[in-house]
């Protein structure tokens, strides 16, 4: 920098008449002034000390505080809210899957009595139909039988796991001690017709005797009226006895229907109820049949 | 009312055979022999359901 060439251009300046210093001096003095009012107004109005310095508003800060304080009760407040409407709405959500699950439940079952009652229908239908063509039936006696007994076991849960069969026998022709086989259902070894069940000592036969249903969960248990055959090769567990009959008369009993099932409690209630059901829907065709060939006791 | 058909002696029997054979699901026996008989208030009752469930699930 050139200082030379500086103090010759104020000495020119000075040297002119002065004007600029004036200028100067008047413009330094007039923000002086104005730096002097600022100060008193800020003053006054409690802004800053007397040394100029911010004065720090002290309820301002409590307010803040207070403020911030609230502010943070809220949010805990809001966040506690929060986590009780998200676990409301867990709840809700468990309970309408809760909801889904029972209706599939209840809607599976309810498809499955519509089925039986149509099955309850078309084995009406064949009852009728083999009463009314009681010639015809005579020849086909077993397949209408097959036919009938199909619509019952098709109709029981788990047939393949299960694999009920039924066998139906009446009072013996020529003995009051034994029952003797009437038809059985498809499954069955040919040799089911030689079995005679008697009346004291086999499943079957109490249940005529007794003339009541009679539902033993496992044929391996000891406490129960069973006749236990050696050669027979068994294929179940679960034995279920029917009487065939019109009332608790015991005169009016015809014959009992035997269901095995392979496992062990093979047969809920409301399939036992069904089984009953048919054995009341079969009455009509066995005593028609029984009566028309004189087989009929008691 | 719908008028629902009655099956034939035959398709009873022959769907019996099928279902015992393993040809068809108890499933398929059960829709099969029924033909709409007795089933026409239980669909009722599953479509306002399925309807209710719709609306009231969220996609």
């Amino acid at each position: 920098m050139n200082w030379d060439a500086i103090f010759e251009f104020f000495k020119t300046l000075d040297a002119n008449g002065g004007w600029f210093f004036d200028f100067l001096s008047f413009l330094v003095a007039g923000t002086l002034m104005i730096i002097v009012l600022i100060y008193f107004y800020r003053l006054s109005r409690g802004d800053i000390d007397w040394f100029g310095r911010k004065i720090i508003d002290q309820e301002s800060i409590e307010e803040t505080e207070k403020i911030k304080t609230d502010l943070q009760e809220q949010l805990t407040l809001v966040k506690g809210e929060n986590s009780q409407y998200i676990q409301m709405i867990q709840e809700q959500s468990k309970k309408l899957t809760e909801i889904q699950n029972l209706f599939t439940e209840l809607d599976s079952k309810y498809d499955d009595e519509t089925y039986f009652t149509s099955q309850v229908m078309y084995a009406a239908q064949e009852v009728a139909c083999a009463i009314s063509a009681e010639k015809e039936f005579e020849g086909n006696r077993d397949d209408t039988f097959d036919y009938l007994l199909d619509y019952l076991i098709n109709s029981l849960k788990g047939f393949r796991e299960k694999n009920p069969r039924i066998v139906i026998h009446v009072h013996h022709p020529n003995s009051t001690e034994k029952l003797s086989h009437y038809v059985h259902s498809s499954g069955h070894s040919p040799r089911v017709k030689e079995y005679e069940p008697i009346i004291d000592g086999s499943a079957a036969g109490r249940c005529w005797r007794t003339n009541k249903i009679y539902y033993i969960p496992d044929t391996e248990q000891d406490s129960i009226e069973y006749e236990r055959i050696e050669l027979i090769t068994k294929q179940y567990r679960s034995l279920l006895c029917i009487p065939i009959h019109a009332g608790p008369d015991k005169s009016k009993r015809i014959g009992v229907m035997s269901l095995t099932g392979k496992e062990v409690h093979a047969y809920e209630q409301i399939e036992i109820e069904r089984a009953v059901l048919f054995s009341y829907l079969l009455y009509p065709l066995i005593y028609t049949d029984l009566k028309n060939r004189g087989f009929l006791h008691g | 009312m719908d008028d629902f058909e009655h099956l034939s002696q035959h398709v009873r029997h022959e769907l019996s055979r099928l279902y015992r054979d393993g040809e068809i699901t108890k499933k398929q026996l059960m829709e099969q022999m029924k033909n709409g008989w007795f089933d026409h208030e239980r669909m009722k009752i599953k479509e306002k359901f399925l309807k209710w469930i719709k609306k009231d699930t969220p996609s």
